[in-house]
Formats: structure tokens, C-alpha cells, sequence
């Protein structure tokens, strides 16, 4: 039913089962193909020549009933055909290990005595949810769905976003036990081919029992696995992914999750708020310079609290130092530990309140970032800088729009807390030159992640640490390789003038 | 495309890497040392030293264009033969070395005046070259755009200095040209260190796209540095005069401590914390064409790239070591700076001379 241009190889080794023509034969090792011990499995005999197989907990009983069981009959008279059974899709299979799979994923199965072929209905039925807005990706304006975890649901999100002849879908299957469907998502005319055979091999390579989610394909095709920051873009909002893909990127889709990949990403996408595209210019800009530096504050203040306290404290206001030189004198450990022991407890709050349900989430950022904060300022553990401090560091971090992306730069900052405690400000600056190397050396499928900032693209700043008018932006950034330069905008500029 | 990706160069990745290259820590003493012999006309000396390079860089282009594919190494070894043409790849290791060692050292000597009083020397020395190792063992197209990168990001530092033009008189600068055309000739070499860096170029040659791109853009990496280092010539000899620049250690810090900027307490300290920045990007650029000639001239393959990146830096941090006292250092970076011009100047020409003369080209 489904084209799967990638996994020939694995195909192979599996043994084919070819029907035999022989209805019970055939059905006997349908069954022992679909393994466990039958239950859930429908066999519906209808006579001794038809019978239709399926699992009823993944199919649509509607569908089974009102489109394939209900012109059966018709079926048996002869007035119409196997393939003209008013379903989604039809296919005809000559091995029944591979009528067993599509069976697992809640097609049904139509054997018919003395016909050397099992006919595969498409009666899919699995439970869904509704596409509503994502809680990590929450927009004030622009489109509020998200993509579920149903992969047809998903692909029609997106076909609704760019309803082009050139949206090209490559339907694929993972995993060797557990089959999961999935999907390569690209604008033909756009995208780089390069790019996308390189996406095609990468995805083609995975291997595993089961491929469960996209964060298991994302770690198997990303260039740099043992670095901190993402290098595809994580994301649940079809309006977004369809962006992308305009400007030459490649979407990877899986069925049973609503997280959909998209590579190549650059550090700076992961800035990218979607309402800067549709606020005031002012105020997109305002917002999109907010955020790096939010980066940087997120990233460098708790280190720089620690290396002006322990160093330079010449560098400090006067009446601070001595609210700061007060508080060391009775204070129990050193600043590292001061600021270590907050930041832990910054990451437990956010944690549970992760997963925790919503209201109880917000009592406990109530409880620990009020309550808690008070008492251990009282109990004289740490100072009130050290809260203050932590806390805005915290608050900074999540200004980043991309979870995966807050999280990676998160972390960065306690090697940069650990050499400020050594080495002062010198320690900050050479962890703050190594994250950079850091980035600057990684690619995300042959792509600099640090570009259009390194290296420098001027075309492409109008997208990344400020945000241009869309109408301005008439070309396609010159980072992502793409094959159509020019972007039809909607409207030059002064439309709206006389 | 992991790892599959040859690594290529544009003109404009060369031209940061030739600045990080020669903007080091030097520039923080071109001032005083050029001072020393030409006094107030030091900036005049300073404009003038910028010949060096840009004669180097004609040298470098005129003998690598002979050899378009080929690196160092691999061009002393067909031009001089095998063993002198090792000798000369690993005398230029060595100069890489020196230099990078000297820039480390250098900023070691200015860490534990402004910033970190009581840390011991061998201690920054240690963080520099690790910090440095990590950086040269990336790949060349990775430090270009680091190098890119953090150049925009020290730009500031260039306003806080020219904010100092408030305490300028002109009048320190006059008469020009009293100091005697000798001295002003003998006050270039103050200037050296902050000029060499062009050798780069002998191993970088073949990694740069556009080969014709080359020479412009190396010319307009000079010009920039030779704007940035007069104009900072002038304003300290505006600033102080010519008879007391000559006294400072740390011309540029003196500087910035003639003016108060608001919110910025101690504009040196952060000034002296970006300065670490310009000791490690030189360090890498330099030890990067190191490693790169050594794995050529012993035949090295990428491999054992970390055995090479850790033999280096362990030779660098020896070497940053050697220097007993800050005098020492200063020393050493002026034999580091007629090194340089040697190996900008000296090697190209004696290379291409014979390449010419023995009609050798390259594939």
C-alpha cells in the first residue's frame, strides 16, 4: 500500500509467504504471520470462498462495515471487482507476510479461495485527537493547530498549508520488528536535491528494533551526537513546517508522534519566534533581539556573578559590594556552591512542574520560586543576589522558543560557571570563544549552524538576529541550499500608498 | 555529507584568518615599542611596517600560484629535495610554535597584571593552550568563521579605545618626522609582531576558492590592521606624547585609563578580558597551518590529527614557559617578530627563486 524506497535490504531478509490459493491453508498462516494467539483478530467468513481479516482495535468499524463488508455481496455475485471496493486505497499482495503487516496497522484483509493474491483495504481507524495548539509552542498570532500523532492527519495539515503539485511526499516504513510509517516531506522546485538525497541515505541507514519517535531519528542522522544543541529543527506547528520547507528544507514525518523534523537547522532558527513574522515590524524586531539577549544573559550571568564575587570585586558598585561583602561574611559556602545549589534547584522546579499536571505545575513555580526563594534567603544558605541572579538566568532561558534549543543552552552554562569559579572573567571569555567554536565548526547536513552569522551572510541578516518585512525578504536565505532563488512576494513596497 | 565535505576557503574567510593572525596580544605594546626608537613619529612607523606584509603576501602569491595544490611541505620538499625541504617545513613548525607560544605568554604577563593577580602564570598559560588545541584541531573553514565571528564581536573594543581621542592634542604629534627617517625606519621592527602573520598564506593557499581573490583580499586584511594600528598609534602618541608612550608597558590599557565611561567602572578590565580572545585566535590560526605542515612534512595522516593537536600544544605551553620574567617576554617577541618576517619575507623568495630558476610548477 505504501511506497517504501527505503528499505529494500530489510525486506529481503524477511521470508515471503506466497498465497496459495487454498483459503484455510491461507488463512491458517495469515494467522500464525499476525502471531499472538489471535485475540483481537476478526476473522468474517462470507461464504467458504471470501473471508476478511482484521484486528478490530485499529480499524474504523464503520469503515469495515458500511464500505467493504456492505459490497461484499456485490463482490460475490460478480458485479463488481476486488479493486473497485469503494475504500482509501486497495492493493493486491501475493505474500502474506506482508498482508500480516498491513493488517498490524489496521488495514483489512480480503483472502478469497482460488485466487493466488490477499487484497489490503485501507480501513485505518486508529483513536485521534483533535489538531490543537501545541502547549510548547504556544503563538499569540498566526494558525494555532499542531500536528497529532496520526501520520495522514499530519501530512493534510501541511498539504492544507502548501496545497502546491510541487510538494513532493516520500512515504517510507522503520524499524525491522515494529514497522512505523513515515514520511519525507520537500518541495520539489525548492529544495536542494542534494540536500534531499542526502536526508533519503541518512534515513535509509537507520536500523532498529522499533523507531518509535523523532527524537530516535533525529539522533540517527544528525551530524554531531555528542553536541549539547539540536541540529534539526523540533516542531509541532504545520505553519512553521511549511515555512521551512518554502525556503528549501526538508520535513521529516512519523506516524505516532506529533514532533516533525526539519533539517538542515541553523542555531539561529531556533530563535525564531513565528509572531515575529506578524507583529509590528518594531515589535518583531524588539522581540527577536529580546531573545539573543536572553542567550546571552541566560548564559553568562550566574558565571559573571560568580567571577565578580570571587575576583573582581572592584568591578561591583560600591554600595553593592559592601550588601555583597556583608552577606559573605556570614555566608556558609563559597559563591560556586551558592550559585550551583540554586541553579539545582531551578532545574528540579522546572522539572516537576514539567510533569506535573497544569495547575499543580504553577503551584509549585509559586511554592518554589516565592516560598522556597524567601526561606533560604532567611536561613541565611545563600545570599539575596545569588536568588535574584539565578532566577533572571532561569527566566532568560525561557525566552528561547525552541525547547530543545533552551535546554542544550542551559547547559552551557555550568562549564562556564565552573571556569569563572577558577579563572574569573578570563574563564568566562575563554568558555564563551569555545561555545562559539564549538558552533562554528558544527554542520547540520553540510550547512554551517552558525550561518547567516558565520559565516557572515548579509542577505540572510534579515531573517535572523533582526527580522525584516516579509515582503522585503525576496529571495531565499543564501544559507539553505535551494534550487529556486526568488521568492514571489506578495506585494512590493507602498502597495498600501497611493 | 558527514564528514564527507572537502574543506574549502573563500577569499573573505582568508582575510579574517590573516587578521586574527596578526592581531595579537602584540598590539597591545606596537605603540611604546615603535615609540622606543621613533618617538612621537612612531606612527609613522607603524604605516610603514605595513610593507612588510604586503611585500610577503606578493612573495607568498607568486610562489604558491606556481603550485596551486600544494601546501608548504609539500613545496619545500619539491623544491629544496626531501630532507632540506623537511628542515624548513619543520622550522617553520617551530616559528608557528614560538609565535603562538609568545602570544599565550604574552597575554599570561597581562592577565596576571589587570585581571588575575595571584593565578600563576603556568596556570593561564595551561587554560590558553588547551583552549587554543580545541580551537586548531577544528577544521580550517570552522576557525575562519569562528574567526569571522568574534572579529564583529571585538569591534566595540575599537570605540572604546578611539573614545580616548577626547584627551588627543595634535600638537604631541608635531614636528613630524623629527625623530630622524632612522630611527622612524628602526622603529618598525617595534611593529614586527603585530605585522607577521602573512605566512599563513604558504599553507593555506590551496584550501582558498578563488585563487585570484587572494591578493586583494590579504591586501585589504593589511590595510585594515595597518589603519587600525596607526590610527591607535596616533591617538596614544596624542594622548601621552612621544617621550612617555616610550615609558608604558601596556600602551593601548594606559589609554583607556585616561577617561571614565559611564556604567563601565574599569573599562581596561573588560578591554584586558577581550584581549584573551585575540591571544587564542592568533595561537589557533598559526598552530592550525602547524599542524597542517607537520602532518605534511612527516606524513602524517588526519588520524592521528589529536596526537599531532596534543604533541603541539604540549610544545607550546613549553615553550610559553621558557621566558622567566615579563623583560624576557618582550625579548622573545621581537625575536618572534624578525622570525616572522623571515619566514614572510625570506623563505617565499628563496622558494620561489628556485622554483623558477629549476622551472618547477605544480600539477
Amino acid at each position: 500500500m505504501f511506497r517504501n524506497p527505503f528499505r529494500k535490504s530489510a525486506q529481503k531478509n524477511q521470508t515471503s509467504i506466497p498465497v496459495s490459493g487454498r483459503l484455510e491453508s491461507d488463512l491458517a498462516n495469515l494467522k500464525k504471520a499476525l502471531g499472538g494467539k489471535g485475540a483481537q483478530i476478526v476473522v468474517r467468513r462470507f461464504t467458504d470462498k471470501y473471508c476478511l481479516v482484521y484486528i478490530n482495535v485499529m480499524v474504523n468499524e464503520e469503515t469495515v462495515n458500511r464500505d467493504v463488508a456492505a459490497h461484499l455481496p456485490a463482490l460475490l455475485r460478480g458485479v463488481i471487482t476486488p479493486d473497485q471496493v469503494p475504500v482509501r486505497e486497495i492493493r493486491a499482495t501475493g505474500d502474506l507476510k506482508k498482508a500480516a503487516r498491513e493488517v498490524l496497522m489496521g488495514c483489512s484483509a480480503l483472502l478469497i479461495g482460488e485466487l493466488k493474491e490477499v487484497y489490503i483495504y485501507d480501513t485505518r481507524g486508529v483513536p485521534k485527537r483533535i489538531p490543537e495548539e501545541s502547549p510548547t509552542e504556544r503563538t499569540t498570532r498566526g494558525g494555532r493547530s499542531g500536528f497529532i500523532e496520526d501520520l495522514d492527519t499530519n501530512l493534510a495539515l501541511i498539504r492544507r498549508n502548501l496545497s502546491t503539485p510541487q510538494l513532493e511526499v516520500d512515504l517510507f516504513t522503520l524499524g525491522e520488528l515494529v514497522v512505523t510509517r513515515g514520511a519525507m516531506v520537500y518541495v520539489n522546485n525548492i529544495a536542494d536535491p542534494g540536500i534531499v538525497e542526502e536526508v533519503r541515505r541518512r534515513l535509509k541507514k537507520i536500523k532498529g528494533d522499533n523507531v518509535l519517535a523523532t527524537g530516535t531519528i533525529e539522533a540517527n542522522i544528525e551530524d554531531h551526537p555528542w553536541s549539547l544543541f539540536p541540529q534539526a529543527l523540533n516542531t509541532e506547528k504545520p505553519n512553521r513546517v511549511a515555512a521551512n520547507l518554502m525556503e528549501g528544507r526538508v520535513a521529516v514525518f512519523l506516524d505516532g508522534t506529533s514532533n516533525v523534523l526539519v533539517v538542515p537547522a541553523v542555531f539561529p532558527q531556533f530563535m525564531q519566534g513565528i509572531e515575529d513574522y506578524f507583529d509590528r515590524f518594531w515589535v518583531g524586531n524588539f522581540t527577536r533581539v529580546l531573545r539573543f539577549v536572553g542567550l546571552v544573559v541566560a548564559i553568562t550571568l550566574t558565571p559573571s556573578y560568580i567571577a565578580l564575587v570571587t575576583y573582581h570585586h572592584e568591578l561591583l558598585p560600591l554600595e553593592l559590594l559592601m550588601a555583597v561583602a556583608e552577606h559573605r561574611r556570614e555566608a556558609p559556602f563559597p559563591p560556586i556552591v551558592e550559585a550551583l545549589l540554586m541553579e539545582m534547584i531551578i532545574e528540579f522546579l522546572r522539572e516537576a512542574g514539567l510533569r506535573l499536571p497544569n495547575p499543580l505545575g504553577q503551584t509549585m513555580g509559586v511554592v518554589g520560586g516565592i516560598i522556597l526563594g524567601q526561606a533560604i534567603i532567611q536561613a541565611r544558605i545563600v545570599g539575596p543576589l545569588i536568588v535574584i541572579v539565578v532566577s533572571v538566568s532561569a527566566v532568560a532561558s525561557f525566552i528561547i522558543p525552541n525547547y530543545s534549543a533552551s535546554l542544550g543552552i542551559r547547559l552551557v552554562k555550568y562549564p562556564l560557571m565552573l571556569l569563572s569559579s577558577l579563572f574569573g572573567a578570563i574563564g568566562i571569555s575563554l568558555g564563551i570563544i569555545l561555545f562559539i567554536t564549538h558552533q562554528a565548526s558544527m554542520r547540520s547536513f553540510g550547512v554551517p549552524y552558525m550561518s547567516p552569522l558565520a559565516p557572515f551572510r548579509f542577505r540572510d541578516m534579515e531573517d535572523s538576529v533582526v527580522v525584516s518585512h516579509t515582503w522585503k525578504m525576496r529571495r531565499r536565505p543564501d544559507s539553505i541550499p535551494h534550487q529556486k532563488d526568488k521568492r514571489i512576494t506578495g506585494t512590493p513596497r507602498g502597495a498600501g500608498k497611493k | 555529507m558527514r564528514g564527507s565535505q572537502s574543506i574549502v576557503l573563500t577569499s573573505k574567510n582568508f582575510a579574517f584568518l590573516l587578521i586574527a593572525a596578526m592581531q595579537e596580544v602584540g598590539i597591545l605594546q606596537i605603540t611604546c615599542r615603535t615609540a622606543r626608537y621613533a618617538g612621537h613619529d612612531a606612527w609613522i612607523s607603524v604605516l610603514l611596517a605595513a610593507v612588510f606584509p604586503l611585500a610577503g603576501l606578493f612573495l607568498i602569491n607568486g610562489l604558491c600560484s606556481r603550485f596551486p595544490r600544494d601546501s608548504l611541505a609539500r613545496i619545500s620538499d619539491r623544491v629544496l629535495g626531501p630532507v632540506p625541504g623537511k628542515a624548513v617545513s619543520f622550522a617553520y613548525v617551530a616559528y608557528t610554535m614560538f609565535n603562538a607560544a609568545m602570544a599565550i605568554r604574552l597575554f599570561t604577563e597581562l592577565a596576571n597584571s589587570f585581571l588575575l593577580a595571584k593565578t600563576p602564570g603556568w596556570v593561564l598559560a595551561l587554560l590558553l593552550t588547551l583552549g587554543a588545541a580545541y580551537i586548531f584541531s577544528r577544521d580550517i573553514a570552522s576557525i575562519a568563521w569562528m574567526t569571522e565571528f568574534t572579529y564583529y564581536l571585538i569591534q566595540p573594543l575599537w570605540i572604546v579605545l578611539l573614545a580616548a581621542l577626547s584627551r588627543a592634542d595634535y600638537r604631541n604629534l608635531l614636528p613630524v618626522g623629527d625623530n630622524g627617517l632612522s630611527n622612524i625606519l628602526l622603529g618598525m621592527q617595534g611593529a614586527f609582531l603585530s605585522y607577521i602573520g602573512a605566512e599563513i598564506l604558504l599553507v593555506l593557499y590551496p584550501f582558498i576558492q578563488n585563487k585570484r581573490e587572494v591578493l586583494r583580499a590579504g591586501m585589504l586584511a593589511v590595510a585594515w590592521s595597518a589603519f587600525f594600528y596607526t590610527s591607535l598609534a596616533l591617538i596614544v602618541t596624542m594622548a601621552f606624547g612621544g617621550g612617555v608612550v616610550k615609558l608604558f608597558v601596556w600602551d593601548n590599557l594606559a589609554l583607556i585609563k585616561t577617561y571614565h565611561l559611564p556604567v563601565i567602572e574599569r573599562a581596561e578590565f573588560f578591554v584586558a578580558i577581550i584581549y584573551s580572545w585575540l591571544a587564542l585566535r592568533a595561537a589557533a590560526v598559526l598552530l592550525y597551518t602547524a599542524r597542517q605542515t607537520i602532518s605534511g612534512a612527516a606524513g602524517v595522516s588526519e588520524k592521528y590529527r589529536r596526537q599531532v593537536v596534543a604533541i603541539l600544544a604540549a610544545g607550546v605551553f613549553a615553550l610559553a614557559l621558557l621566558p622567566g620574567n615579563f623583560s624576557e617576554v618582550v625579548q622573545y617577541t621581537k625575536y618572534v617578530g624578525l622570525a616572522g618576517v623571515s619566514m614572510m619575507l625570506g623563505l617565499p623568495s628563496l622558494l620561489w627563486t628556485l622554483a623558477v630558476i629549476r622551472g618547477l610548477r605544480g600539477t
